[in-house]
């Protein structure tokens, strides 16, 4: 499959990254979708750190998507808003914020030449996410690096 | 929420990253009032996510750069990293499943 260049005038405001993985495609979605908690590095990159025990990502359109605690706490990250089984799924992404600072999170699985699996993410809206956090962050006087700091404990 | 409500501020980023404007610009396609705008402005400016500079007459406001580009590199190091935890774990089941696979057809009935 051609490498599609990106040449929109707003690239600066999407974020793009893939990894092609041996596993076949049904295998890696349903590694990606049902066992999120394996692989996201939850300890530095959830709401709860240490205690967070897992990532669901509920199997349909407007699933909940969110981290859980051996205790039960529960901290939402998402919704789904695209659920193609082996194909495709596409989420809102706020962890750690509210839902009115809602990204939006994309996810493709191709089959890779060598029977492995391409998985392309696509991430946009966090330009105004971000602004409209840095902004809320400068409202408590804490500024950017608060902001950045935030995001690296929430991610 | 409230009259300076997130709402606004968002909508001052989305046409900032459109296009740079002036206040009275961005006050005429929103529903509050310009020195409201002004507020915004205040604070998205001390937030380095919007510069401005005097151009002629008008002071021009326009989305900072540098400040989309940290936020950028934030989400491209998390995705990364992210994506090669992915990746690991992926390629130790692949591993797995053909060691197995292999097991199985080596060690006939036995398994």
């Amino acid at each position: 499959m051609a490498i599609v260049v990106d040449v929109e005038a707003d690239v600066a405001r999407v974020v793009r990254s893939s990894v092609t993985v041996q596993l076949p495609r049904d295998a890696a979605f349903r590694l990606f979708t049902e066992r999120m908690g394996s692989w996201w590095p939850l300890a530095t990159h959830s709401v709860f750190h240490a205690e967070a025990v897992a990532v669901t990502i509920e199997p349909a359109v407007g699933g909940r998507v969110y981290e859980a605690t051996a205790d039960g706490r529960t901290s939402d990250w998402g919704t789904v808003t695209e659920w193609q089984p082996g194909e495709r799924l596409a989420m809102t992404w706020h962890p750690g914020e509210e839902p009115d600072l809602a990204t939006l999170v994309e996810v493709t699985f191709s089959e890779a030449p060598d029977g492995g699996t391409h998985v392309d993410l696509l991430h946009t809206g966090w330009a105004v996410y971000g602004a409209e956090a840095a902004a809320r962050a400068a409202d408590y006087q804490h500024g950017w690096t608060a902001l950045l700091e935030g995001l690296a404990k929430a991610g | 929420m409230d009259a300076v409500g997130d709402g606004t501020r968002r909508a001052i980023l989305e046409r900032l990253l459109e296009r740079p404007a002036a206040v009275g610009e961005l006050a005429a396609g929103l529903p509050v009032s310009r020195p409201a705008v002004s507020q915004h402005l205040r604070v998205l400016k001390m937030a380095r996510l919007v510069t401005d500079a005097q151009v002629g007459t008008r002071r021009i406001y326009a989305v900072d750069p540098e400040g989309v580009r940290e936020v950028r590199e934030y989400w491209e190091r998390l995705w990364s990293q992210a994506l090669a935890g992915f990746k690991a774990v992926a390629d130790t089941e692949a591993d797995q499943r053909a060691g197995i696979g292999r097991k199985e057809s080596s060690d006939g009935d036995r398994g």
